[in-house]
């Protein structure tokens, strides 16, 4: 074993590095803020606010000249400490007093104890089945337009209006069920009633999907195809709608029968106390109580979506995307977004018929994840990343663009066709409620990646190992009004089923297991921080193309002048000769000819590269 | 037009005329009158060293210069917080590493669920980090403890002097300098290690 000498080491830690380009230095000096000298309150200098604010005869103050961190910036942020301090005081204070006046049932309106008053309210608290917000002018759809016919049912004072609404079947329902006071267990226990046997959550897991929620016999993708909101066949609509009207009518029928009183309510009355706490806590179970009327709903539509119609949907092929871009789905009815290619084919699935295919595509955001890839290769399972921003300012706030992608092993060398490899983001329709797929691929993995890790195509396929391939897809979200900023939009998971491989060689064998570990990954993703201006050129020369390719199917994402703008923007910002200038130069003539052709273009011939040889 | 108007209205000069004929603190001291044309000269003298120190970093000229800009950008909305008791480079330094940092750790970037970063080592290798050797070292680099990698980076890949990073640190330049050694001590243990 040989360690390097100390003064070899240190040479080599002060190797050489590049010079910066020359118009790096210039963009710096453009992008100094125009307010540089502006006051910043988020940072507490808006006394001081950095160098030298002048004064209206022209000189610059002694004040402003001193450092600025010193004894100043102290005395300026003890006032609104002491200030905020003040006011948690006075808001504990209020609190306590709040609470000694409940416990006592003196309240300062002379109102009884929480569990009378509850008691006393007409209204169940557990009857939300209305469906998450959707956004302006997104018309109901037939399910849900069900759900609301079916929901009021569990009101007394509208139960003859539901019975007559929703027919002989629910007339039942009018009765007025006990009115009690639902506790979190209620609505747990109550949860779990809903739950077919089989879908029934174990304690612990309640929020989490089985890998069997999607049927795996076919294309998920397909099949979530055969029942978006867009391109649902009018069987596929009835049938949903019934499933739906089923539903609500077995949870009305439920809600008619008087039910036992739980452990909960056996005790209600015996300790104000723990009623005023299990009160509080209703919001909590309610929100639960929701989440989990939106899994049952998600659930039940799956249960609608039958073998037949996963049968008879088309695959996620070339021609078939052709005809689906700019349709945005609902996130809360279909709960999943998946993409399911079959790595094995290795086809360039969106550049053989989008008609921008000199246009530049995901695949250089992909390269950090080559080397992820590169050097995770003896790491067990599948490698997935999610990259998240937030959409070009011309396409509204509310636009967020998620890049998923995922480093797979090839599937099929065995013979093992059929076996498919998936990707899938998971929305939270609460924060996301609609979305769509912009761009997929499956492409091997650069062969051209040194070997020094292990892992290029060709360097694995010498070392009898199944080469990578990376799955990756970009979504475009509608963010809910509310969502906050740092929301969690959902997840992403990889689902790698994968055969035992035929032959075991030793190196084989032991990069497969490497790789081939099966079963899911899963990655949160959250809304962006990062802004559109911040982001990194090449995912937003990914969205710019999208959008165009959008635009030339005939969508509407946005229009071809902010296309453009952004186009030159980004092409202003790219480094001279670098793969970005030179994707949004041919993204430029592109969006020029579409602004020239005017109305929407057809689709180029594919050009698209094959796969790779090693491939 | 008034006096009061003149510093925020200036234009800014273009890099590389005049930076030079004013030292680091002296250009600072600008600043902080409200001297616009500083900030572009203070540019041009420090931002080699920051896109030099972050391409020794991440590996990669296109990221280094994408987080160039960050780093000016979070410098510019945080200088009302630069204090002085270091040099602004060092500040800067200090800024950039930080920006870095943030990068490989940001949970929206590519991510490696298998624990290790391994985006910690990036696709484009430039021409100085090509060898292996290098990009060994650079991985092993990146994988010492917090203070041991500051001590590092900051003088070997920012050139910034013992002194200033002691400064920068509140520590004083003999507790650097140890860090070096240790640095350099744990170095030299995982690249032989490596090369065996």
């Amino acid at each position: 074993v040989r360690r390097p000498g100390k003064r070899e080491l240190e040479r080599a830690l002060r190797t050489a590095a590049p010079e910066p380009p020359p118009e790096l230095g210039r963009k710096l000096v453009a992008a100094i803020p125009e307010d540089l000298f502006a006051p910043r309150a988020e940072h507490g200098v808006s006394e001081v606010g950095g160098p030298a604010p002048v004064d209206a005869g022209g000189a610059a103050s002694a004040e402003a000249a001193r450092p600025v961190q010193g004894p100043s910036r102290r005395r300026r942020t003890s006032g609104p400490a002491l200030a905020i301090a003040a006011s948690l005081l006075v808001v504990v204070g209020a609190g306590w007093l709040a609470t000694r006046l409940y416990q006592e049932g003196t309240g300062p309106a002379g109102e009884a104890p929480l569990a009378v008053r509850a008691s006393a309210d007409p209204e169940p608290l557990l009857e939300t089945t209305a469906p998450p917000a959707t956004s302006a002018g997104d018309a109901p759809s037939p399910r849900r337009r069900a759900a609301a016919e079916v929901a009021p049912d569990s009101r007394p004072a509208d139960a003859p209006q539901a019975a007559s609404a929703v027919g002989e079947e629910t007339a039942e329902a009018a009765a007025p069920p006990p009115v009690t006071n639902p506790t979190p267990r209620d609505a747990i226990a109550r949860l779990d009633d809903l739950a077919e046997p089989g879908e029934r959550p174990a304690d612990g897991d309640r929020e989490r999907r089985t890998p069997g929620d999607v049927a795996p016999t076919a294309p998920a993708g397909a099949v979530l195809d055969a029942v978006s909101s867009d391109r649902r066949a009018p069987a596929a609509t009835e049938e949903l709608a019934a499933a739906s009207t089923r539903q609500e009518h077995r949870d009305s029928q439920r809600s008619a029968e008087p039910e036992e009183p739980t452990e909960s309510e056996a005790l209600a009355g015996q300790s104000t106390g723990r009623e005023r706490s299990a009160a509080e806590s209703i919001a909590t179970g309610q929100a639960r109580l929701e989440s989990e009327v939106r899994r049952l709903r998600a659930a039940s539509v799956r249960d609608a979506r039958t073998d037949p119609l996963a049968v008879t949907a088309p695959r996620r092929t070339a021609p078939d995307r052709a005809d689906e871009p700019s349709s945005f789905f609902d996130a809360s009815e279909r709960a999943l977004s998946t993409l399911t290619v079959e790595a094995s084919e290795a086809r360039l699935l969106q550049k053989a018929d989008a008609g921008v295919s000199a246009a530049p595509d995901v695949a250089p955001l992909a390269n950090l994840l080559d080397d992820v890839a590169r050097s995770r290769v003896a790491a067990a399972g599948p490698v997935v990343a999610a990259e998240t921003v937030a959409g070009p300012p011309a396409a509204g706030a509310s636009r967020v663009y998620v890049f998923v992608s995922a480093i797979v092993t090839e599937r099929g060398r065995g013979g093992a066709a059929g076996v498919l490899d998936t990707l899938e983001l998971e929305l939270d329709p609460a924060v996301a409620p609609r979305y769509r797929l912009l761009e997929s691929e499956a492409r091997p993995v650069d062969d051209g990646a040194p070997a020094g890790a292990g892992a290029g195509s060709r360097a694995r396929q010498n070392a009898g190992a199944a080469p990578l391939f990376r799955l990756s897809a970009l979504y475009e979200l509608e963010r809910a009004d509310g969502a906050g900023a740092a929301a969690r939009l959902g997840v992403v998971r990889v689902r790698a089923e994968r055969p035992e491989p035929v032959e075991s060689r030793p190196a084989q064998a032991e990069l497969d297991r490497a790789t081939t570990g099966g079963g899911e990954r899963v990655l949160d993703v959250w809304t962006p921080v990062r802004a559109w201006a911040s982001t990194h050129l090449e995912l937003r020369l990914a969205v710019l193309s999208a959008q165009l390719q959008d635009l030339q199917a005939g969508g509407s994402s946005a229009s071809i002048e902010a296309i453009q703008e952004e186009i030159a923007r980004v092409e202003r910002e790219a480094m001279a000769g670098s793969s970005v200038a030179e994707g949004a130069a041919r993204l430029r003539t592109l969006a020029a000819a579409a602004a020239t052709a005017g109305a929407p273009a057809e689709p180029a011939a594919p050009t698209a590269p094959g796969p790779r040889p090693d491939g | 037009m008034s006096s009061a108007e003149a510093p925020s209205s200036a234009p800014v000069p273009a890099p590389g005329r005049g930076a030079r004929t004013r030292g680091e603190a002296e250009l600072v001291d600008d600043l902080r009158r409200g001297d616009r044309a500083a900030a572009g000269a203070l540019i041009e003298l420090t931002y080699p060293m920051i896109y030099k120190s972050l391409v020794r970093m991440c590996g990669d000229g296109d990221t280094a210069a994408d987080l160039t800009q960050e780093t000016y950008a979070r410098a510019w909305r945080a200088l009302a917080q630069f204090d002085g008791r270091s040099r602004f480079s060092t500040w800067l330094y200090r800024i950039a590493y930080t920006t870095f940092l943030n990068h490989v750790r940001r949970p929206q970037r590519f991510v490696a669920l298998d624990g290790e970063a391994g985006a910690l080592v990036s696709a484009a290798e430039t021409d100085a980090l090509r060898r292996v050797d290098a990009l060994r070292l650079r991985r092993e680099v990146l994988a010492l403890p917090e203070d041991l990698r500051f001590a590092v980076t900051a003088h070997f890949w920012g050139d910034v002097p013992v002194k200033e990073i002691a400064r920068q640190e509140g520590l004083t330049s003999m507790a650097i300098r140890k860090r070096l050694r240790r640095a350099i001590a744990r170095l030299r243990a995982a690249m032989g290690e490596e090369s065996s």
